[in-house]
């Protein structure tokens, strides 16, 4: 099983992530913003993947996700948000990091979430 | 027939009779024809006026036994009679289709704007005149006498005097029946403002009109009175020739027929040049000659000087009015916001508005050539510059028609820069092409569209998330119902709480969102409004507000002054601000707030401070930004309530700022309304 992060500052659909995952058998470290997940990061917290909204309160989940790839370069993400348009999704698409759009089915999610784990995984398999 | 149209007939019969019966008095001695017969002056007339209609039978009929009775009982003997009122009537129908033909406004349709108007008028009546005299002499009795009495200058006198007589009479009967017509008409539409064509005025004056009648008068005398031997009646043409220059048509046609009569009755008494001349044919031919040539010269003089009077009247309204239309395209264009350019291929500016000007910010207005694509700093909307060939001007030359076609221009006159949306267009315009272009600045549009498309993507995120944490949160809910065994209403009852927690939240955005289209649009008439009043009644309704475990905030409020507002967005302001003092307190920490107010320069500044747990550092500004969150763990909102303060407070000309308590922890609000007393 794998350590999934969820990086959401709603806290009731963060745990809500949190509760989908987890019944994959996942363990789940939760952060509410940015500052809070590179804290982690730093504290030696690591993830075989992120779930992060793009919205995030002062830093983007763009910006984080590229911020957490310089010490953990090709980390596998999946980001959770509402419809965007534009650049926003433009700037999603160049991560490589699927997205999964609110409200979502959790077996959606939960499909999201294992494959964007497969491909780190195969390898060790 | 109507009565009307009965009296018609009956009116220009009787005026054919007396016309017949004067013709009977100018036979001259020797011969067997009248020098004159204003009866065919009176026919032409007469079927003019009537035109060609299903009773214009009767007038034939009534035509030819009118002109046989009067002939008969004149001295003709029945065959004779007969044949002349048989003569008359094929000159009248003959004369009919030729006129109504080449010139169908003077047959039946004889009103204001009819008439003898047009020189070829003049032209169509006298051929037709002449063609329906020769073909009633061919048919009557002129070619009869002709060979009986071995003298073929009787027909020939016959075709010359009706001729004559038509010319003569023609042109002032016209006149006539229009003018009664017009009083009929101005009679019966006296109301109404009645179509009317353009008039020429006759150059002279009245004293002009007395003199050339009293010259005419004098000539005549001279002419045919006085004078017996030289031939002199050419000055009567002189007179006739003053008239159609100076005068009007009408007047010319009275002048023609005065001067025709006096000639033929003075040369019937024997007086004049005219008496001279021995055979009296050849007399009739001559007098006949002379006064046709006086008639035509009078009328072809007056109505090609009124003709031309109306093609300058008309030329010169024409261009009048292309100068007006010039005028006010030139205003138009000069009025207009879009800018609009004309060039000529090679670049020279052929026009430009000032809007064109104002749009390039003064590049284009530098010389008469436009500018290059550098000059005005021509970028694409994304920021790439603009290539040469890709500017629109060049792209229309090209012959690429360029339809709202976006740039950003950023220049010395536009540092910030403007984006603008240009169409332009290669239009052939007789010899030379032209290059149109049109430009629309559309930098506020696009910046509201972004704002607008910005604004919607917030509101759906802040909608969505909740709605997120009802559906995952109700379908746990279900799980936990469904999952057998013992079920724990505690674990349901905190998902039923993120769920309310989640409803409220859609709600306060819902709430807040209108709000904000209110302060945004709600028309504002400020009255006096008790702002004390205001104070202690959100500060009431703050305090009973708190449940059970939370702690009531305390709320010190100073001598407040009356200011000027809209009521409803008054408490709006002080009921968020103070809801903000008691919502953003530290766990556990009394909510102590103060309302202030001071008075200066018509202002009203009310202070509030409180002990919350402030604004970070370097967002005492961005804090009113729309949907700006200075806190968001932990404490609610919708990022909209200061941005609503905001525009409120300006929207009622007053200004808002935010900074730290200096006593304490916490924040400082200090905003202005209107003072009651500065207004």
């Amino acid at each position: 099983m794998a350590v999934v992060m969820v990086v959401e500052d709603d806290m009731d659909v963060r745990e809500w992530i949190a509760r989908c995952v987890e019944q994959d058998g996942h363990t789940v470290v939760q952060a509410v913003d940015a500052p809070a997940a590179l804290d982690l990061w730093a504290g030696g917290q690591s993830a075989d993947v992120v779930l992060l909204d793009y919205a995030l309160p002062g830093v983007d989940g763009v910006t984080l996700l590229d911020r957490l790839r310089e010490t953990t370069p090709a980390l596998p993400a999946v980001f959770v948000t509402v419809q965007w348009a534009g650049q926003i999704i433009e700037r999603i698409g160049a991560t490589g990091a699927e997205r999964v759009t609110k409200p979502f089915e959790p077996s959606h999610l939960r499909a999201a979430v294992r494959r964007a784990l497969e491909p780190s995984q195969e390898p060790s398999a | 027939m109507t009565r009307a149209r009965l009296g018609t007939t009956a009116l220009f019969s009787l005026l054919y009779v007396v016309a017949a019966l004067i013709g009977r008095q100018s036979v001259v001695p020797g011969s067997t024809l009248a020098l004159v017969w204003p009866a065919a002056g009176v026919v032409a007339v007469w079927f003019a006026t009537l035109g060609w209609s299903r009773t214009l039978l009767v007038d034939v009929v009534v035509l030819f036994a009118v002109a046989t009775g009067v002939n008969t009982a004149t001295g003709a003997n029945l065959w004779l009679g007969l044949s002349l009122g048989w003569a008359a009537v094929v000159q009248a129908l003959v004369f009919g289709v030729l006129l109504s033909r080449s010139s169908p406004h003077l047959w039946g349709r004889l009103d204001e704007s009819s008439g003898l108007r047009r020189l070829v008028d003049v032209g169509h009546v006298l051929t037709a005149t002449v063609v329906s005299t020769v073909a009633s002499a061919l048919v009557g009795p002129a070619v009869v006498l002709s060979v009986v009495e071995g003298n073929a200058l009787i027909a020939v006198s016959w075709v010359v005097r009706n001729s004559v007589s038509v010319l003569a009479l023609l042109p002032f009967g016209v006149f006539l029946v229009i003018r009664f017509l017009t009083i009929r008409t101005a009679d019966q539409h006296a109301a109404t403002n009645a179509r009317s064509t353009p008039r020429v005025h006759a150059m002279a004056g009245d004293a002009e009109l007395v003199a050339v009648f009293a010259a005419s008068g004098v000539v005549c005398w001279l002419v045919l009175i006085v004078n017996h031997d030289l031939p002199l009646p050419f000055l009567l043409i002189g007179t006739s020739v003053w008239v159609g220059t100076r005068l009007t048509t009408a007047t010319a046609s009275v002048h023609s027929l005065l001067i025709g009569s006096a000639v033929v009755v003075l040369t019937l008494d024997d007086y004049g040049p005219f008496a001279e001349i021995v055979a009296p044919v050849s007399r009739s031919l001559v007098v006949q000659a002379f006064v046709g040539l006086t008639v035509i010269t009078a009328m072809a003089l007056a109505i090609g000087r009124e003709e031309s009077g109306r093609l300058n009247q008309r030329l010169a309204r024409a261009e009048d009015r292309s100068s007006r239309q010039a005028t006010m395209l030139t205003t138009i264009l000069d009025s207009l916001a879009d800018g609009v350019s004309v060039l000529r291929p090679d670049g020279t500016v052929v026009l430009r508005n000032p809007a064109a000007t104002r749009l390039t910010s003064g590049v284009a207005a530098a010389t008469n050539r436009t500018a290059t694509v550098a000059q005005y700093g021509m970028f694409h909307p994304d920021g790439r510059p603009l290539a040469p060939q890709e500017s629109p001007f060049a792209q229309a030359v090209a012959g690429t028609e360029i339809t709202a076609m976006e740039l950003f221009i950023r220049n010395a006159g536009v540092p910030e820069g403007q984006l603008i949306e240009v169409s332009v267009k290669l239009l052939a315009d007789g010899d030379e092409d032209l290059v149109v272009g049109v430009f629309h600045d559309v930098t506020s549009d696009r910046r509201e569209r972004d704002e607008l498309a910005s604004f919607a993507g917030v509101v759906a995120h802040d909608l969505l998330n909740p709605l997120t944490t009802v559906e995952g949160w109700s379908e746990a809910l279900a799980e936990e119902i469904r999952e057998p065994g013992v079920r724990d209403p505690e674990v349901e009852l905190e998902h039923l709480t993120r769920i309310q927690r989640a409803a409220r939240r859609m709600r306060d955005l819902i709430n807040d969102l209108l709000a904000y289209t209110t302060a945004r649009d709600l028309q504002i008439s400020p009255v006096r409004v008790d702002l004390g009043a205001v104070v202690q009644d959100v500060a009431r309704s703050r305090t009973e507000m708190v449940s059970g475990r939370e702690v009531a905030p305390v709320i010190t409020i100073g001598e407040l002054p009356d200011v000027l507002a809209e009521p409803v967005l008054l408490r709006q302001v002080i009921d968020n601000l103070i809801g903000n003092s008691v919502k953003y307190v530290a766990p556990g920490v009394t909510p102590e707030i103060t309302v202030q107010a001071r008075e200066s320069d018509g202002l009203v500044e009310i202070v509030i401070s409180d002990n919350g747990i402030g604004i970070p550092d370097g967002q005492h500004t961005t804090v009113f930004d729309t949907f700006h969150r200075a806190h968001t763990d932990g404490y609610r909102g919708t990022g909209l309530g200061l941005s609503i303060v905001k525009r409120v407070v300006e929207r009622h000309g007053g200004t808002i700022t935010a900074s730290h308590n200096p006593d304490h922890p916490g924040t400082v609000m200090r905003l202005t309304f209107p003072a009651v007393s500065g207004h």
